[in-house]
């Protein structure tokens, strides 16, 4: 594998500058918001690729086997006359059972089900662990996109990413330590929100990957500037920074900003390159799908990903799927077509990456996560009609992981036969968190922020970590 | 589960023994602890350097310096002071001009005239509104899915600049906020009274929590929390929102107390959604615009948009057809297809196809081969659709489901929001491919032809009378007469068009219905159930593996467009001719790429903003009507549900009652748990009125030990930096209490003698000395006592707000546009970021004229889209309350003020500025600039550096320029000291 800082050194070669974290450091740590931090616990991901799927994937069409769905296919869920919560109002009403219009087979090792809509990713069934049964407080879009990506469904908190960012500081100080790389197709329910800090200082927010032009907002010099003028004028607006500084020897805050425009000029000269997909030998580029329009897009997501995971960017947001859509996974009506176009699009891609990692040695070092907002409901309200389609279901949500500690093949958490509700205790998303910050070496316990008159945390009032998923 | 789920620590040890200790029914006035205890009216501490001393406020700050062996710093200069005065009061530094008559002034009363000229500066309430917007998570959209507009949100914007400025009593300003509906009694036959307009709009304060569609009771019990936590929080100083779930942990309230505080708001409604609301979050309340002009402001505005929207319908075809005639390249006239065994998006024969002829594209296919044509010219790729078609006619789409016209569905049956206006188009299947004489033939000899099973004339789509039809020599369309004055079609009128369009069949029997899709609000043609499937040869037709589909355009405008499409599963196949659809290389491009020099930014520009103006614009009109986004009283049965019995939520779940509870307030302040007196209307006629009012008067009485403590001390907080309590917005035990606890109690008294005004207490606390300290001490023993200046031994230098950042560096470039209030302005975002996160035209139409230049506060709130220039410089969203504003340093706002489009088109105008105001000397002109963005005389030595920098340049200008970069960079320019 390639050595992160060695790789960094080769590539400011030339430019003849300090990491920035050492400027920042002379300049005062506290002021210093990316300084690398020592995690809490040792584990070895270093950073994290989370794969957010927009729109809600059906978990009985992907990753949850469920025979007793297609032998009720057309017929109510049993005992559906007395239910409970949110499901009530919908199962006591006509509906009907709608079978996996696919097939499942086992494999690997752990001898796990998967349908055949992955066949690619199902080559490394046995890295992935997974969970089940997770369950978020609103079946909107909103609320539980919110819920999973920032850990509670009302806007303002801080994201997971943020959070990562945060407690850890970044490996690479010439780029953002948290970047996100949205569906070029358009933005996910809630925009920024997904990847906003929230409380958290506005340091930790996620950076918007832009996929063409320069690729983090002003990067670019304004026109008609040079390399050389501009040195000039950093220059000038160095000096009188200093002279301004010379009156409060005590502010560390005015010398990390003179420090900021240093990272900023870095960054600029960092940041396209690291962008630049044309460096990708061909097999790389195939690996990918990038030659198929199909796969090309969120390909391009993952590849860069893993290009910020070499250069060492802490957490990296991938976003499949925009606002609810056809291009989202909310499959309310004909559940096969649309499943079928989505798992097309993301199943080699994200095979490649988990390949792709592991050949570079990186795997190890890179926890991947697998989300969605919510699962779908094994029924159609009436009659299966035509092309039938699952509403939200905010008790079926199903996630893996790869990668650091996890332990691969693992399971915590089932459905019942219908994948309705968990069978036993519902896992919370806070659960799922808690288990996310421990493989990344944080301890949930410790990672807080004051605001509101209380100690924040990602988990809220705590969760528990899932150790069957972990090493 | 709950228990499971709270790990244990040390801190819920600490809150069992505050509980115990601090539990409601101890308390007594006299154990009552600090904040809970009532106001005391401290004495004036005597201190040693008398002549220090402006006014009481520093006897304190000075009592404590003391304390510590620390002495008081030296008052800052005049200059400073001016600026510091500038920036604090009204948000923008003094001109040079302003300066100079400010330093003139030599009077001894000089500096105490401009705090009070600065505080009666209507500039004073557009700079301190912010401090309040935050604490009221301001908006001007709902959040979440849709991230939906509040129309009329901003009239709370205004209101809160208008209190500010007129100084309202905070008392007054609390009721009308809370309770601005039930400030009129009852009376004559006991109708609920018509509230003021000023008192509805206030009341928007409560409904501006980010909000989604309802979903019943869970809703309204989230609704109604947040309300309950805000309120505990921004008046109150309290997290009274961490008893939702639990009695507090660290606070004197228990659970019940939160609910009990809840069930004040239980009265309250949200107006009903407006019909043709996308999302259903409710709507807003007539109310009359108040202020003096206002209404005529609108009036002149809403005529001003009116006719912007007519010009701009059009400018932007022609403008799009001179460009795309410039560049020679013209756009979508072709076939795209998407799905299964078609492959992806294939478009075929792009070329200019409005020159007011008649087109025709046909798509053959004979035995799973693909042959296209238009105009009777063969497509250079033959055979397949993306090169990867394994496909059969049709059959990749096993069973089509939709058919749709005039509106994309990109597959999946829903129309989508951008239509496709056809004006003229015929369709004609066939159950044969036709020939290449046959293809040659023209369109109304085509319809003749045999095998034909279908033909559908869709004429005049688009309903708009200006774009009809009649000239087309082969249009069989029928006479359109519909009147549609906004050009746009509303369903039901559709519908009559529907019933227009000429459906022809080979057979009779076959005849197809035509409707709108199911569900769908928008137009499309669905070829009806019994059509699709209950007749096996129209079924067989779609199957066949042979057979032809030809569509016919002739559209003479650049805006004019036409769509067909079919298809299920999630496949479709479309022939269109869409002149605004992305070419490669075409006009669309140019647009997008900002680096295209073949059109000019101007065009660009110009392209875009027309586009977004034709929803903007309405949206506007629609902001500008005399409406607030409010809330109302429970009308109540039998038109509505009663107010429901409130209980207490058990562990904060919606689902989860526990037992009643009745309106009370917070027992740690009244000592008990007993009912609110809440006067009842004498008519009885509305039992739960005056819920709020009772909770309004409460809270905004100067018996509550909290309310006035609270409010001066987020004063002082603006004005220091630092609160005398650090969490402005929380009292409770977890805050570190006053630094100064005297004076605050002091500044709290003198708030309530002075009738509640806020402006009383920043003019005591801006001419103390204490304010007017110099920022630049080194003093050994005080930075070691007191190393983070609580105590106040110096002037805290510290960064400007975000708002105050953007509107400086406008006033520096002579371009802010200080118009006051109204509609919220839309400022260029860089590299149009607002394209890829907006969910519909509507939101943001770019403003790069003048009215994209006013102060922040104006700016659109969008939560989904915070402006990226204010958000790195630690603007908020506003989704929850936010006390306080943080002050991070990091290269994103390096690159934002260097390399961002903001300095970047504000520099030549400031250069410019220079260059004009002053002399021809480079020495005068740098000395100009720095007293602009320093608001100060240059040193020699500065002059000296930036003199040298200045000559390296061929000209004045680019110099000016590069100089004025440096200076709106400076950290002397980013600070208040």
């Amino acid at each position: 594998m390639l050595n992160r800082r060695t790789w960094l050194a080769n590539l400011h070669n030339g430019l003849g500058t300090l990491a920035l974290a050492d400027v920042l450091q002379a300049a005062g740590a506290a002021t210093d918001p990316y300084a690398p931090k020592t995690p809490h616990l040792p584990r070895k991901a270093k950073r994290c690729i989370f794969l957010f799927m927009q729109g809600g994937v059906s978990q009985m069409d992907s990753f949850e086997f469920k025979p007793e769905l297609t032998r009720l296919h057309g017929k109510r869920i049993p005992g559906s006359h007395h239910v409970e919560g949110e499901l009530q109002g919908r199962l006591t009403h006509a509906h009907s059972i709608v079978g996996s219009p696919f097939r499942f087979s086992q494999h690997g090792q752990s001898g796990r089900y998967l349908s055949e809509l992955f066949p690619q990713l199902a080559g490394h069934v046995d890295d992935l662990a997974f969970v089940h049964g997770i369950e978020t407080e609103n079946p909107n879009h909103g609320p539980s996109t919110l819920q999973v990506t920032t850990g509670s469904q009302f806007p303002g908190s801080a994201s997971v990413g943020s959070w990562i960012s945060y407690g850890l500081g970044t490996e690479n100080a010439n780029m953002p330590g948290y970047v996100v790389i949205q569906d070029p197709r358009g933005a996910p329910v809630n925009g920024g929100h997904v990847w906003g800090n929230g409380y958290l200082p506005a340091a930790f927010q996620g950076t918007l990957l832009r996929n063409e032009g320069s690729p983090i907002l002003n990067l670019a010099r304004p026109s008609g500037i040079s390399d050389q003028s501009q040195r000039a004028e950093l220059e000038q607006l160095r000096k009188l920074n200093e002279r301004f500084n010379e009156q409060y020897p005590e502010s560390t805050e005015l010398e990390a900003r003179i420090a900021s425009y240093e990272l900023a000029f870095r960054m600029q000269a960092e940041a396209p390159e690291l962008v630049d997909l044309a460096n990708e030998p061909e097999h790389i580029r195939q690996l990918y799908g990038l030659n198929n329009s199909r796969t090309a897009g969120f390909g391009t997501q993952c590849l860069m990903a893993r290009r910020m995971a070499e250069s060492g960017v802490r957490y990296t947001l991938l976003v499949h799927g925009v606002q609810i859509n056809a291009n989202s996974w909310d499959d309310h009506g004909d559940v096969k077509g649309g499943m079928i176009r989505h798992s097309q699009e993301v199943d080699q891609p994200v095979a490649a990456l988990l390949a792709d990692l592991k050949q570079r040695g990186m795997l190890e070092e890179t926890l991947v996560v697998w989300a969605s907002e919510m699962g779908r409901t094994p029924f159609v309200p009436g009659n299966v009609g035509n092309k039938p389609g699952r509403d939200h279901n905010k008790y079926g949500l199903v996630m893996w992981m790869a990668g650091g500690d996890t332990r691969g093949g693992a399971t915590v958490g089932a459905t019942d036969d219908f994948s309705l509700r968990a069978a036993g205790e519902p896992i919370p998303i806070r659960d799922v968190h808690a288990t996310i910050l421990d493989l990344m070496g944080l301890d949930d316990e410790q990672l807080r922020y004051p605001h509101a008159g209380r100690l924040r945390r990602l988990t809220d009032i705590g969760g528990y970590v899932l150790k069957d998923l972990i090493l | 589960m709950f228990f499971r789920s709270v790990a244990p620590s040390i801190v819920s040890v600490l809150s069992l023994l505050i509980a115990v200790c601090c539990s409601p029914d101890r308390l007594c006035a006299e154990t009552k602890s600090w904040p809970f205890r009532p106001v005391s009216e401290p004495a004036v501490p005597t201190t040693a350097r008398v002549e220090w001393k402006s006014n009481d406020v520093d006897s304190f700050i000075q009592e404590k310096l003391e304390e510590a062996g620390i002495d008081p710093a030296p008052l800052a200069g005049k200059t400073m002071l001016a600026r510091r005065l500038y920036l604090d009061l009204i948000g923008l530094p003094p001109t040079p001009d302003e300066l100079a008559t400010y330093l003139a002034d030599t009077t001894p009363g000089a500096y105490g005239k401009l705090v009070n000229q600065l505080l009666d500066d209507p500039r004073y309430g557009e700079h301190w509104a912010r401090f309040w917007l935050d604490l009221a998570r301001y908006a001007d959209t709902a959040g979440y899915e849709g991230d939906p507009d509040l129309p009329h949100a901003w009239r709370y914007r205004d209101y809160v600049i208008d209190s500010l400025n007129r100084d309202k009593p905070y008392d007054q300003f609390i009721r009308e906020q809370l309770a601005g509906d039930e400030l009129i009694d009852i009376t004559g036959a006991g109708e609920l009274p018509n509230p003021s307009a000023e008192n509805l709009v206030a009341l928007t304060f409560l409904r501006l929590a980010p909000f989604t569609e309802p979903r019943g009771d869970e809703s309204r019990h989230e609704m109604l929390s947040e309300m309950t936590s805000t309120v505990g929080s921004v008046l109150l100083g309290l997290t009274v929102g961490c008893a939702k779930c639990h009695d507090h942990k660290y606070d004197p309230i228990p659970i019940e107390d939160f609910y009990r505080m809840k069930a004040f708001f239980a009265t309250v409604q949200i107006p009903p959604p407006l019909r043709g609301d996308a999302f259903q979050i409710g709507g807003p309340t007539p109310t009359a615009f108040y202020r003096k002009g206002e209404a005529d402001w609108a009036a002149r505005k809403t005529q001003e948009l009116r006719v912007e929207a007519e010009t701009a319908k059009q400018q932007l075809p022609a403008l799009v057809q001179h460009l795309n005639q410039r560049l020679g390249v013209v756009a979508g006239f072709g076939i795209q297809s998407l799905g299964g065994d078609f492959g992806n998006d294939y478009f075929f024969d792009q070329r200019l196809v409005t020159d007011d002829q008649t087109h025709i594209t046909v798509v053959n296919a004979n035995n799973n081969r693909w042959v296209f044509f238009t105009d009777a010219r063969f497509s250079t790729t033959q055979g397949s659709l993306a090169g990867a078609n394994r496909g059969h006619w049709y059959s990749g789409i096993n069973q089509p489901t939709y058919a749709s016209l005039g509106a994309a569905t990109n597959g999946h049956g829903k129309p989508e929001a951008a239509f496709f206006n056809g004006r003229l188009a015929h369709l004609l299947v066939f159950n044969r491919p036709l020939t290449e004489e046959e293809i040659k033939l023209p369109v109304s000899s085509l319809s003749q032809l045999d095998g034909l099973r279908l033909w559908l004339d869709a004429a005049d789509l688009d309903g708009d009378p200006a774009t009809t039809n009649s000239k087309d020599q082969d249009s069989s369309a029928p006479d359109s007469s519909a009147q549609d004055s906004e050009g746009r079609r509303k369903v039901e009128e559709w519908r009559a068009k529907v019933g227009q369009l000429t459906l022809r069949q080979s057979d009779p029997a076959l005849q197809p219905a035509l409707s709108t899709l199911p569900g769908a609000d928008t137009p499309a043609v669905k070829f009806e159930d019994d059509f699709l499937s209950g007749d096996p040869r129209f079924l067989e037709m779609l199957k066949d593996t042979a057979g032809s589909v030809v569509t016919v355009f002739a559209s003479r405008d650049q805006d004019e467009s036409y769509l067909f499409e079919i298809g299920g599963e999630g496949q479709f196949i479309a022939t269109f001719v869409n002149p605004t659809a992305k070419v490669e290389g075409g006009v669309e491009d140019a647009i997008a790429d900002a680096t295209d020099d073949r059109i000019t930014a101007v065009e660009r520009r110009k392209v875009q903003s027309l586009r977004n103006l034709g929803k903007f614009l309405p949206q506007q009109l629609k902001r500008l009507q005399p409406m607030a986004m409010t809330l109302r009283h429970s009308i109540g049965p039998p038109y509505e549900p009663g107010v429901p019995t409130s209980r207490v939520m058990l562990r904060g779940y919606w689902n989860d009652p526990g037992e009643e509870v009745e309106p009370g307030f917070l027992s740690a302040i009244t000592g008990d748990q007993a009912p609110a007196p809440i006067r009842l209307d004498t008519f009885k006629r509305w039992p739960t009125r005056s819920r709020r009012k009772a909770l309004a008067d409460w809270i905004a009485s100067p018996s509550n030990p909290l309310t006035a403590r609270v409010i001066v001390n987020r004063l002082w907080y603006r004005h220091f930096g630092r609160g005398i309590v650090e969490t402005p917005s929380d009292f409770g035990a977890l805050s570190e209490g006053p630094s100064h606890e005297a004076l605050l109690d002091y500044l709290a008294n003198k708030l309530i003698k002075n009738q509640w005004s806020l402006k009383s207490i920043q003019r005591l606390i801006c001419n103390s000395s204490t304010y007017r300290q110099v920022s630049v001490r080194s003093d050994d023993v005080a930075s070691q006592r007191d190393p983070d200046n609580i105590l106040l031994w110096r002037y805290p230098v510290r960064r400007l707000g975000a708002e105050v950042v953007r509107d400086r560096i406008l006033h520096a470039s002579g371009r802010l546009n200080e118009e006051r209030f109204g509609l919220p302005i839309f400022p260029p975002l860089p590299d149009a970021i607002e394209q890829r996160v907006r969910y519909d035209n509507s939101k943001w139409a770019t403003q790069y004229g003048p009215e994209g230049r006013k102060r922040s506060i104006y700016i659109y709130q969008q939560r989904t889209l915070n402006m990226p220039m204010l958000q790195v410089f630690d603007a908020p969203v506003c989704d929850q309350s936010r006390p306080k504003r943080l002050e991070s340093t990091t290269p994103l706002q390096a690159l934002a003020l260097y390399n961002g489009p903001l300095v970047t088109a504000e520099v030549p105008y400031f250069a410019d500025r220079v260059i004009t105001e002053v002399g021809g000397e480079p020495v005068d002109r740098i000395g100009h600039a720095i007293q602009i963005a320093w608001c100060r005389n240059a040193t020699p030595q500065e002059i000296e550096q930036l003199s040298a920098h200045y000559s390296q340049f061929d000209n004045d200008r680019d110099a000016m320029i590069s100089v004025c970069r440096i200076l709106l960079n400076s950290s002397e320019f980013l600070y208040l000291n």
